[in-house]
């Protein structure tokens, strides 16, 4: 038992050493953008820019989807992040009426959210089919879909669900396609070229319509709306530092809809760094030279190994600080206990990425919201096990420790903790590689970890970098297996062992 | 030594014991005899505080049970059960001592004390470090033996230890049994359901029939001086089989009768 309490500390203090170093630094500007390229590039624009404005600006890559950014954003945990206004009209003020920019300003001011100008292009969605396929069934507008009530539809799971998505596209055209397979958009576009989808949702200005050999169906009933991208920031922060919103307003109009096209192909088909993109384009378009040093490659599996240590250590170490206790409740009392692994039993129902969305509005973005959905998650392996373990001891055991006279904490201590010791492990085990997987989702919310990489891969469709962080996440897991199941002869006293 | 007054105790709507007085003298052995389900264990178990009683009052050494004193009663009380109820996950020698080294005993004390009782119950020294699973069934009840007798406790309640045991173990324990039972401080309580056993053993006799006293006495008076009609069934259910069971064995392989003389040569004796 004192092995195991000491071996717990070490695990919190090496995770909490980790936490400090990792964390360490960051700008006191901070800039967001979603998890796709044109998003990242924008980020990466308007970081420089309030660089130039002489502001300490950091970017925060690649943080999840709409929702989270803008919770984000309204929570002050970062500063501007690029929207587009349709995005702002049917998603974020769905059901308010918003037809013109002054309403729309109105309503984003209500939440203490301001708006620049639009930055020049319209990323619309439009509906893509692979060429060959749409030249042989002669579809060339949107309502031509409706004549082949067979062919596979697969949209991305944010189109599938915004009021002006799938369901409104579906009414206004009346489609009478019934089976929808929601994907990942970055996903969708290997399907087109494998030919196992026929249609999928594209943003007007992605690199892949050029390069992919992809048909925009025309929008023959005018049913998508305006998407001008703009950059949003926080009314406090423009009060704070007006010179970076200024700097940021003389963007307005310098971003045609070819430009926007062509830094997309860049990132994603020629794999240029976002930074390098974005540093040419001010450059050229606003003469304004960078003034911040590109990421060395070389530190970046250090500290995303770094990252994601510190996320699994943290939790777990938590976890299991948490779990015990909770274990043992719930072997003592059976009511108690019911509602006690009920709970976590519920909790882990949650989706990982439903849970995370959720926690930003309360935690922020960052490893917080990360450690505590992880925390969340190793919660049940670890209680149920403690659990089982404790209440599989035969009474006639229980029965003789009573018997002896030991009292109730020696006879958890010396006889009923290390008989469950075994189970108990091995819920610590689960928890531990259940971790180092779903850890990978902290990316989403800027935790950074082996996610990262992985995350970077799909947006840019770059195998080798989906690798990076997948095979080093992968190896991890099974070293940690391999240091419990070494630990089980430290751990777990012999007499349990002989069995074996 | 014990005494009981006015115990019962029911489980739903069974009365498993009582009401049921009883008292026995300090440095007695006294067998507890009786069919399945008859309420010998339970008898036990509210002697050592395991089981609270619904009625009634127990005593220990001439105080009553209570929380306060049961765990202090407990250390002064050896308990063996039918499996042993070993801790696994600790060596012989570790069961042993578990709560020698919780009363602040020192280490040249428990190795005396340790070896004293491998001697007297017959347990080699050498297997004093292996762990339960790694012990014949015989060796797990000699452990649970010292380890009852570790601390030199006053009573020795022993709820059907040789139950589990083939015949010629038992043999051997029973023997090493009764020359403990034989230190004349020790107020021993051991419970069966087999007459052999009762008759090998006791001075002092007592059947229970439904969580009642049947009769108590000496062996002899069981078999010829019964109660009532349920002693006289007790009684000739298991000598009936034992004669079966020694003719049986005779003509197989003489010998292993095991402690079936045993009864003969004490109802002689008693009679």
């Amino acid at each position: 038992m004192r092995r195991l309490a000491a071996a717990i500390l070490i695990t919190t203090l090496i995770a909490a050493a980790a936490h400090t170093t990792a964390w360490a630094g960051g700008g006191s500007v901070r800039v967001g953008s979603k998890k796709f390229t044109e998003s990242v590039i924008l980020g990466e624009i308007a970081t420089q820019v309030a660089n130039s404005a002489g502001a300490d600006a950091r970017h925060s890559a690649e943080l999840g989807g709409t929702r989270l950014l803008w919770s984000a954003l309204v929570a002050g945990e970062v500063d501007i992040y690029p929207e587009y206004t349709g995005t702002l009209r049917y998603e974020i003020f769905a059901g308010h009426d918003l037809p013109d920019t002054e309403s729309l300003a109105r309503e984003l001011a209500r939440a203490g959210i301001g708006m620049t100008e639009p930055l020049g292009f319209n990323n619309t969605y439009a509906i893509g089919m692979q060429a060959p396929k749409a030249r042989a069934l002669g579809v060339t507008t949107i309502s031509g879909l409706a004549k082949y009530d067979d062919i596979e539809l697969a949209f991305s799971n944010e189109f599938m669900d915004r009021e002006d998505g799938w369901p409104g596209l579906r009414a206004h055209y009346r489609l009478p396609h019934m089976r929808v397979l929601g994907i990942d958009h970055d996903l969708a576009y290997r399907g087109l070229l494998s030919g196992r989808l026929d249609v999928t949702d594209l943003y007007a200005t992605d690199a892949e319509i050029q390069y992919y050999d992809l048909a925009v169906l025309d929008d023959d009933k005018n049913y998508f709306p305006e998407y001008k991208a703009v950059l949003l920031y926080r009314l406090e922060f423009a009060r704070e530092a007006p010179e970076v919103i200024a700097a940021l307003e003389r963007l307005s109009g310098t971003l045609p809809d070819q430009t926007m096209i062509d830094m997309n192909v860049r990132a994603k088909i020629y794999h240029q760094a976002e930074q390098q993109i974005a540093a040419n384009f001010l450059k050229n378009a606003l003469g304004i030279e960078r003034t911040s040093e590109p990421e060395i490659e070389s530190s970046r599996l250090w500290s995303d190994t770094s990252a994601h240590l510190q996320l699994v250590g943290l939790s777990l170490a938590a976890a299991i600080a948490v779990a015990l206790p909770l274990g043992m409740l719930a072997s003592r009392r059976r009511s108690v206990g019911r509602i006690i692994l009920g709970t976590v039993g519920v909790v882990q129902t949650i989706p990982a990425l439903a849970l995370l969305v959720f926690m930003v509005p309360l935690l922020g973005i960052g490893s917080a919201p990360a450690l505590t959905a992880l925390f969340l998650y190793s919660l049940l392996p670890i209680v149920r096990n403690t659990y089982t373990g404790l209440t599989d001891i035969a009474p006639s055991i229980i029965e003789a420790a009573d018997a002896m006279g030991l009292g109730a904490l020696d006879r958890l201590r010396l006889i009923e903790l290390p008989m469950a010791s075994r189970s108990i492990l091995a819920g610590i085990k689960t928890s531990a590689v259940i971790n180092i997987g779903t850890a990978t989702l902290g990316a989403l919310i800027g935790a950074g970890g082996y996610g990262q990489p992985i995350l970077t891969g799909i947006r840019l469709n770059d195998t080798q970098l989906i690798l990076q962080g997948a095979v080093p996440a992968a190896l991890m897991a099974l070293a940690v297996q391999g240091l419990f199941d070494l630990s089980d002869r430290f751990f777990v006293p012999r007499g349990l062992r002989l069995s074996d | 030594m014990l005494k009981l007054e006015a115990v019962t105790k029911s489980y739903g709507p069974t009365q498993a014991l009582g009401p049921i007085d009883l008292a026995l003298a300090s440095g007695s052995t006294t067998v507890i005899l009786g069919p399945s389900g008859c309420g010998k264990s339970t008898l036990l178990r509210i002697a050592l505080g395991l089981i609270e009683p619904d009625g009634g009052k127990v005593h220990v050494g001439g105080v009553e049970l209570a929380p306060s004193n049961l765990a202090l009663i407990r250390r002064r009380t050896g308990y063996v059960t039918q499996d042993g109820g070993l801790f696994p996950h600790l060596t012989a020698r570790a069961n042993t001592t578990i709560m020698a080294q919780r009363s602040g005993w020192t280490n040249t004390q428990i190795v005396e004390r340790l070896h004293e009782l491998s001697s007297l119950t017959s347990f080699p020294r050498p297997a004093l470090d292996r762990y339960p699973a790694e012990l014949s069934g015989g060796q797990r009840q000699r452990v649970a033996l010292m380890r009852a007798l570790m601390l030199d406790p006053d009573l020795l309640l022993l709820d059907e230890p040789l139950g589990a045991l083939d015949p010629l173990i038992r043999y051997d324990l029973q023997e090493d049994l009764s020359r403990i039972f034989a230190d004349a401080e020790k107020t021993v309580v051991f419970v069966t359901h087999d007459l052999t056993e009762a008759a090998y053993f006791a001075d002092d006799v007592i059947l229970l029939e439904n969580g009642l006293v049947a009769q108590r006495g000496q062996f002899s008076d069981l078999v010829y001086k019964p109660a009532s009609e349920f002693v006289t069934r007790f009684v000739r259910a298991q000598r009936l089989s034992f004669t079966e069971l020694a003719d049986t064995a005779e003509d197989a392989a003489p010998g292993v009768t095991g402690p079936a003389p045993a009864v003969g040569e004490s109802a002689k004796s008693d009679a």
